[in-house]
């Protein structure tokens, strides 16, 4: 069997062509026959005349653009001449010219009487310049050389996708498993939503229910579950996002509807993800992603139940989801929001961060999943984490047996590095005065807090959130912390260093 | 082995995904093959044989922000231009893009090339990294031997697609290899891992068939946990361990 296509590492085309193999049922692209072509041409020529893809299209390929414009609908003639030149070029070469995805002859066909043949543009692929325009091509040649096959799948590509927010939601990854499980996903949701739209009459397609890096999110997670339960690879790969639209009516100058936003998931992100997955994490992990969802605020709800519209109440935008894409940037802080439960200062009442609570959610706060994020997002050393875990173990131990507290307040409301050295220092005297062993040597010290004598390291704070992490979970299980709950108040949120610290 | 060491640095610059033509252009955040070929040929003043180049580089910058530029989008015209007999060749309108920028950007690049040390010194054209207006400054130019090792660290660089699996860190891009003058432009892409985080040698995924591999370290670069800047070579054409690529092979 003379192998067709394969994939590319560009988006656009890689979706497209997992949304082929994904409707021919099958898994290899490789394995994509003529015949699976001509399916999904004849599924894309039918569909794509009319309800809810026709209007839906207008996001990925502009309106009015090509064989699905209204100006064809009195001539069905035209309008199968066009599908059949747009969907059913492959095998008909023209030697001169290479696609510039697949690097095969471009096609002879023209996909209108104005165009030359085999060349895309705007209409055919989302972002292109339209049709004439010779900005960003060489020599005035507009529009990009493609193949019958390339124009297939980039037509191919939207079913693939998501509508989220108005727009489309592609998502890529260099583990091509996970571009065609993506792909089947959203196609999936896409045909039931088509056929369920049909039999309500409605020419809109439904928007996904979640925000677009909530849906990416979440829908990997469910992704690496089920590629976990059927013990499938996980080679280290990256995710990539684009969240786009061609419209001619999208603004580019529009920040809250920009025409394409690209969003990373690197190498780091996936493993923590794919890790989650295992059930080694899976309870812990749900917990802390249970409490990020938006809140539906109870005014808003009776207004629209006045307005007699239909209440969705299902949460749209998940904090600690979108926050993974701050990462590893943001680590610090993630880790204090999510894993240490530190209230934020929040703009609207519907988010809830702002109600983060060390002493209320002491049962979220996890060292296992502190450990898996230092290890695969933050790449700190073994030895490192295993000093910061001994830390907090021995101050867990030195608390729970003296019942010291006034050391657990004073270590836990130290502000900068010099409160919390004399607060470790006095501790460890008066350790040592009742005949104990020191409770903490200088060396464990150092090697947590300072980067040279007396110098703190610039992560010192990371540092000293993470051993609380550990010292809370320790004391929370032994029951000390639910007896001593009065000894919590709530630490600040004091992203910005303050005088003096740091 | 004597590499050529360039340090390069410019108050912005923007290396445009080629295939988001229209209204916004997000930036790769490190400069593709082919740019680093363009930039080369420039200050050489000729277009060079691509075979046999051998490039590393170091790439940082301060910020990234959004710009908005009113670019004058063209179609070809015929006629007069009005009032006059001069031929119109082209006619567009104004549109507002908004275009992603890299603030302060710094690149240390390493070319197998050491006798190209005078082209650098004196470069034919003006130096730009980027866009037209992206002007740059070569601050330093120097011949360098570089020292091979085991031990190494890699950051803000651009990495072989084959090192993905070895990592652990960084995304992956696709990025114009090179873009092939003698025939029209004709583009070729290949998958490169970008990475900005440090990782060290110790700290790759180790696989069978690398044991005991050893790297190119910069001897200048300043020396963290007893290791030097890593330096990763790449080429413009001929093989790549990344196959499928767009556009198939060059080379």
């Amino acid at each position: 069997m003379r192998k067709i296509l394969s994939y590319t590492g560009h988006p656009f085309f890689d979706v497209g062509l997992a949304m082929v193999t994904v409707f021919a049922g099958k898994y290899d692209p490789s394995s994509v026959t003529e015949a699976d072509l001509d399916s999904m041409a004849s599924f894309i020529e039918r569909e794509y005349a009319r309800e809810p893809l026709k209007s839906f299209l207008g996001v990925a390929f502009t309106t009015n653009a090509w064989f699905n414009q209204p100006a064809f609908t009195k001539q069905p003639e035209k309008r199968s001449d066009y599908a059949r030149r747009i969907l059913r070029g492959y095998g008909k070469e023209l030697p001169e010219e290479r696609c510039v995805f697949t690097g095969k002859a471009a096609t002879a066909v023209a996909f209108s009487d104005k165009l030359p043949p085999g060349r895309a543009y705007r209409q055919h692929i989302p972002l292109l310049t339209g049709e004439g325009v010779i900005n960003f091509h060489p020599a005035g040649h507009t529009g990009l050389p493609v193949s019958g096959e390339a124009a297939l799948c980039l037509q191919a590509f939207p079913l693939g996708c998501a509508k989220c927010g108005g727009r489309l939601l592609a998502v890529h990854s260099d583990n091509t498993d996970i571009t065609y499980d993506f792909a089947a996903e959203f196609f999936g949701y896409n045909r039931q939503a088509m056929l369920l739209a049909q039999q309500a009459g409605s020419s809109k397609m439904p928007e996904a229910k979640m925000s677009a890096k909530t849906l990416l999110i979440q829908t990997l997670l469910n992704i690496e579950l089920r590629r976990r339960e059927e013990a499938l690879d996980h080679r280290p790969s990256s995710v990539t996002a684009y969240h786009l639209t061609n419209s001619g009516q999208s603004n580019p100058l529009d920040d809250r509807n920009p025409p394409l936003e690209i969003y990373h998931l690197p190498i780091e992100l996936t493993g923590f993800l794919v890790q989650l997955a295992s059930p080694n994490y899976r309870a812990e992990w749900n917990a802390i992603a249970e409490r990020a969802w938006r809140l539906a605020l109870p005014g808003k709800k009776k207004k629209r139940a006045a307005d007699g519209e239909a209440e969705d109440t299902r949460p749209k935008r998940n904090f600690l989801f979108e926050d993974l894409f701050q990462l590893p940037d943001n680590a610090g802080k993630f880790i204090r929001r999510y894993f240490l439960r530190v209230p934020a200062h929040v703009k609207t009442e519907d988010d809830p961060r702002g109600f983060y609570s060390i002493r209320d959610e002491a049962s979220l706060i996890s060292w296992k999943i502190t450990d898996l994020f230092l290890r695969e997002v933050m790449k700190v050393d073994q030895e490192r984490i295993r000093q910061i875990r001994d830390l907090g173990d021995r101050l867990a131990a030195y608390i729970y047996g003296e019942d010291d507290r006034k050391f657990f307040t004073a270590f836990y409301n130290a502000k900068n590095y010099l409160h919390l050295r004399n607060t470790l220092i006095r501790a460890n005297l008066a350790h040592v005065k009742r005949g104990n062993p020191p409770l903490i040597t200088l060396e464990p010290f150092i090697e947590v807090f300072e980067e040279g004598f007396e110098v703190e390291r610039p992560d010192r704070r990371l540092a000293t959130d993470l051993v609380l992490i550990r010292m809370i979970e320790q004391l929370y299980n032994l029951g000390w912390l639910g007896k001593n709950k009065d000894t919590l108040h709530e630490l600040k949120d004091d992203d910005e260093p303050e005088k003096g610290d740091l | 082995m004597e590499v050529l060491k360039i340090v390069a640095e410019g108050l912005t610059t923007s290396f445009r995904y080629p295939h988001f033509m229209q209204g916004v252009h997000p930036t790769f955040e490190m400069p593709p093959p082919a740019t680093i070929y363009g930039h080369i040929c420039s200050a050489l003043g000729k277009w060079v044989p691509p075979e046999g180049i051998e490039f590393a580089y170091h790439f940082t910058y301060q910020a990234k922000f959004d710009d908005v530029e009113h670019i004058h989008v063209l179609t070809p015209s015929s006629g007069k231009l009005p009032g006059t007999k001069f031929p119109k060749v082209t006619e567009g309108s104004v549109n507002p893009f908004k275009r992603t920028i890299l603030f302060k950007p710094k690149l240390t690049l390493y070319i197998n090339r050491p006798e190209w040390k005078s082209a650098f010194l004196s470069p034919c054209y003006s130096v730009v990294l980027g866009r037209s207006q992206d002007l740059f400054t070569y601050t330093s130019v120097s011949s360098v031997k570089l020292v091979s090792s085991a031990g190494a660290y890699f950051e803000h660089t651009l990495a072989p697609y084959r090192m993905a699996l070895q990592t652990g860190r960084g995304y992956v891009v696709l990025m114009p290899r090179f873009l092939d003058y003698a025939n029209g432009r004709i583009p070729f892409f290949a998958r490169y891992v970008v990475l900005h985080r440090r990782v060290y040698t110790e700290e790759l995924i180790k696989y069978q068939e690398l044991i005991g591999e050893k790297y190119w370290v910069d001897p200048e670069s300043p020396e963290e946990k007893g290791a030097q800047l890593g330096l990763l070579f790449h080429t413009f054409v001929g093989d790549y361990d990344d196959q499928p690529v767009m556009a198939g092979l060059v080379g």
